[in-house]
């Protein structure tokens, strides 16, 4: 995008500012589009219910962790959830159960320990060759690096003022994994590099007044869709594998930015 | 992205096109109206609900998909702009209204540059009505959809050249009536 031109400035802008002006014109629905096809034919059968649900519940319980801990400082976030999509679900509210989540999956926070590996330790482990962004955000460094191998996934974490960003990448052919939404959350498809990618502000938290219920093999909670949780994610794919940006904190980093690094990383 | 396998009659594979492609469409239904709001989500779930109609007509992968769906979309809305020609105003009021609440704002602009931004972005969109629908369609498809020259000219069954011809006449055309410093 070029803006040689000053906007505030009277008269013409170039031409360059007009494609520029073009390029920001991205208005998003209002809930009223999503009520309108709330019960259009294809809607009546939701894909997600068609995903095992031991794998939905898993990666439910990865996003459910990561908004859990955003208040605290630092950010315990997990993410566990790399997948190739998201999948609305139904309704923007559901329960959950953490009965399936092995203490393995549940230590997977935000802290340097769970990160342990350098960038090259990760690609000798995982099998292939990590990508690193040529470029990061002003204040962002990289914490260190995770390898997840149940699902063949590389998790880089890195932190900057105020927020923490996992990167995770992951070739195609190890699988499809899923990433639930909530039924309102709005996918902006983006482009990247040229390349096809989609993004999602927001998250699920546990609903507040609801304290989990134990029960004798599971703890369940009741969360809810937030789609004003200061957490941004993009997801694309490019070369054979899956690539996922994930920013969390009051600070975090937005499409924009995300774009960006995911940019610099397919340079 | 995985390639269409099965006949758009599955609702499920339908519902993921619709997910994929439901914001492109409504962009595109956007730049070709400029508003109101109420009426580009009304023309937005037609087109899907059209489509699902005919959706044993179609057989493609997921870029002809898209391209599919902007051709339903593009009918509608040369009808109901038939149907609206009496009411001109009353769409260009509508227009300003609804920019403001559609743009998504970026945290880190100042209030001031928000503004400015949002007084050019409302003057390119009465420079944009003033375009052949040809044109503007070109124009959405290059800028808000971030189609590439190549694709439209395969989605429109026009030469590349002739494509980044009608571009660059419309940016000038756009630049030579931009508003003066009352504008």
């Amino acid at each position: 995008m070029n803006s040689d031109s000053d906007p505030t400035q009277p008269g013409s802008p170039s031409i360059e500012h007009i494609e520029h002006l073009l390029r920001s014109i991205q208005p998003l629905p209002s809930p009223r589009l999503y009520r309108l096809l709330a019960s259009a034919p294809w809607q009546k059968r939701s894909v997600l219910v068609r995903a095992p649900k031991w794998a939905v519940g898993i990666l439910l319980i990865g996003c459910i962790l990561l908004a859990s801990f955003l208040i605290s400082a630092p950010l315990r976030a997990v993410a566990r959830t790399w997948v190739q999509y998201f999948l609305p679900d139904r309704q923007d509210s559901m329960q959950v159960s953490l009965g399936d989540l092995s203490p393995p999956e549940l230590s997977q926070v935000a802290s340097a320990e769970n990160f342990p590996f350098s960038v090259e330790q990760a690609s000798r482990r995982a099998g292939f060759s990590v990508r690193l962004p040529d470029a990061l955000l002003p204040g962002m460094s990289l914490v260190g690096a995770r390898v997840e191998d149940h699902t063949a996934s590389v998790v880089l974490l890195f932190t900057g003022a105020g927020y923490n960003l996992f990167l995770s990448q992951r070739p195609l052919d190890a699988g499809a994994e899923y990433f639930s939404i909530g039924s309102s959350a709005v996918v902006e498809e983006v482009w990247i590099a040229g390349i096809r990618g989609e993004y999602v502000s927001g998250g699920w938290v546990k609903q507040s007044g609801s304290p989990p219920t134990q029960s004798a093999n599971s703890q369940d909670l009741h969360v809810q869709w937030d789609g004003l949780l200061p957490q941004h994610t993009l997801r694309w794919q490019s070369a054979g594998y899956a690539f996922q940006l994930r920013s969390t904190g009051s600070e975090s980093p937005q499409k924009t930015d995300l774009i960006a690094l995911a940019e610099a990383l397919i340079r | 992205m995985a390639q269409i396998n099965r006949p758009l009659q599955d609702p499920a594979i339908f519902a993921q096109l619709y997910e994929q492609y439901h914001l492109a469409v409504f962009r595109f239904i956007y730049g070709l109206t400029g508003g109101p709001l109420h009426e580009v989500e009304d023309l937005t779930a037609d087109t899907f609900l059209r489509a699902w109609k005919a959706r044993g007509h179609f057989a493609g992968e997921p870029r002809a998909v898209l391209s599919w769906l902007l051709t339903i979309a593009r009918h509608l809305v040369i009808d109901a702009a038939r149907r609206r020609k009496s009411h001109p105003d009353e769409q260009l009021c509508a227009e300003l209204d609804d920019y403001q609440q559609l743009l998504p704002v970026e945290a880190a602009d100042s209030a001031e540059k928000q503004v400015i931004h949002h007084e050019q972005v409302r003057a390119l969109l009465h420079r944009l009505s003033d375009l052949p629908a040809e044109r503007r369609e070109l124009l959405v498809l290059r800028y808000m959809l971030g189609w590439r020259v190549n694709e439209i000219a395969a989605h429109l069954g026009m030469p590349e050249n002739t494509i980044s011809v009608y571009l660059r006449r419309s940016l000038e055309q756009i630049r030579a009536h931009w508003p003066g410093e009352h504008g």
